[in-house]
């Protein structure tokens, strides 16, 4: 027996030294590889946001608005999303290489794979409603102030200089073809829809953020040549009555609030 | 179970690792199998005294016996053990507060100096306090690779192991760290001129 291994066994028997039950390392491993696996699932949701987005951002509503070629890109792209599937993506990273045998690949191939999973799993949860489902219940419950971003978003939209209003329905009468929108910067707009056809999937609902394309024709009156939804969002389930329908959570939103004698639709 | 020292040596790494976690006396066998090598790595990469490096040594025996549960199979023993006295001699020395220094036998410099490129390079036993002088300053990162490449003579899949970085990255040091070695080898035999 050598001096240094006498050494080392006597300590492990003066200090009743025993070997971590192996549990516990396996629960480590498991952990990392279940957060792993989650921020990927967390990263191709936010992906499939992402694609909801470019599927429904109208290309051809930016060049009419008269967006310089960088503008209309900025306005395009979904930022709150693309940041939030990087860092999803980034914790992934993180996590599998804290698994047993992450540290075998370089960072440039995991972040890779796991780009490549994300659109691919992402793509397929968008088929599935997962995008539109998300958005929605992000702007909604003002997530991560996530409503007031995309007010902001609004706001960049609306140029009605140019002829182009956004904003959300706070009236409707389709007796006398008009509707009011509300625009971010708490303006009411009268809004003819004389004019225009409306496409079987455009269903102008209270609440709903919609973009007016169209000519001015007073100060608070468009006429509109076209009507885009910025996202479809039915409020089929709110009961107006209810205070506390989170169905309305949009309608009840304060500035929706001080309209609300006014939000009726006219048949 | 006590095993006879005839039959020892037969008995891979793994079955001793198990043999160890049935009975900790089984321990002792992986620890003579060891201390040689694991002795020298640290003197090495710390440039300590042996008897420093002895009780680093007893520290990450003991905390191998620790943590011999997670020891996975698809791993080299020699690997795993290695990387435990990699890490307890940087945590050694976060302690003490002091740069780890590095340490090298006239022999290991020939070895060394053998690697780097050929015989028209080097005149190994004069040029040996040159390569010392080359290694201090080299970059940690390079210097360790170089050690754990040329003198413990592990692969690239053992370093990778050791070292918990990807293969390629290892490849790529070692390359870089030669470039390195011979870079300001040319500077120092320039100046002198």
């Amino acid at each position: 027996m050598t001096d240094i291994g006498n050494k080392i066994l006597q300590t492990i028997k003066d200090k009743h030294i025993k070997p971590t039950p192996r549990f516990k390392f396996l629960f480590k491993s498991y952990a990392w590889t279940v957060l792993a696996f989650l921020m990927v699932v967390f990263g191709s949701l936010a992906v499939s946001v992402i694609i909801f987005y470019l599927k429904n951002e109208d290309w051809s509503l930016y060049i009419q608005a008269g967006f310089s070629q960088i503008n209309f890109l900025l306005l395009a792209i979904p930022y709150f999303w693309v940041l939030l599937s990087l860092l999803f993506i980034f914790l992934a990273y993180y996590n599998f290489h804290h698994t047993k045998f992450g540290y075998r690949y370089r960072f440039s191939v995991i972040v890779v794979a796991y780009f490549a999973l994300s659109v691919v799993l992402g793509s397929g949860a968008y088929v599935f409603g997962a995008g539109e489902s998300i958005e929605g219940l992000f702007f909604n419950n003002n997530v991560v102030f996530y409503g007031q971003l995309m007010e902001k978003r609004q706001e960049m939209w609306n140029r009605p200089m140019q002829g182009f209003i956004a904003g959300q329905i706070i009236f409707v009468d389709f007796n006398k073809s008009e509707l009011q929108i509300l625009d971010p910067a708490q303006k009411t707009w009268f809004v003819d829809i004389s004019r225009i056809h409306l496409p079987p999937f455009v269903h102008l609902d209270f609440a709903q953020r919609i973009r007016v394309v169209g000519k001015i024709l007073a100060e608070n009156k468009i006429q509109a040549k076209m009507i885009k939804p910025f996202f479809p969002e039915p409020l089929e389930n709110c009961n107006m009555e209810d205070d506390n329908d989170a169905d309305c959570i949009l309608i009840h939103h304060q500035i929706m609030k001080e309209n609300i004698p006014q939000l009726r639709i006219i048949n | 179970m006590i095993v006879s020292d005839e039959s020892i040596s037969e008995k891979t790494d793994n079955e001793l690792v198990a043999m160890s976690l049935e009975n900790q006396e089984n321990f002792l066998y992986l620890v003579q199998r060891y201390e040689k090598k694991l002795l020298s790595y640290i003197i090495r990469i710390s440039g300590v005294k042996y008897e420093d490096a002895e009780d680093v040594l007893q520290d990450a025996f003991v905390s191998m016996f620790l943590k011999l549960n997670s020891f996975d199979n698809g791993l080299k023993f020699s690997s795993w053990a290695y990387r435990v006295v990699r890490n307890q001699t940087i945590s050694e020395f976060r302690k003490r507060k002091v740069r780890p220094l590095q340490y090298f036998e006239e022999n290991d410099l020939v070895r060394l100096a053998d690697s780097m490129g050929s015989d028209d390079h080097f005149d190994k036993k004069v040029l040996q306090d040159e390569i010392r002088t080359i290694l201090d300053q080299m970059d940690k990162k390079y210097r360790e690779v170089l050690v754990l490449k040329f003198l413990e003579e592990k692969d690239y899949n053992e370093i990778s192991d050791i070292l918990k970085k990807p293969v390629g990255t290892v490849g790529t040091l070692v390359n870089r760290a030669k470039k390195k070695f011979l870079v300001i080898y040319e500077k120092i035999n320039k100046s002198k001129i």
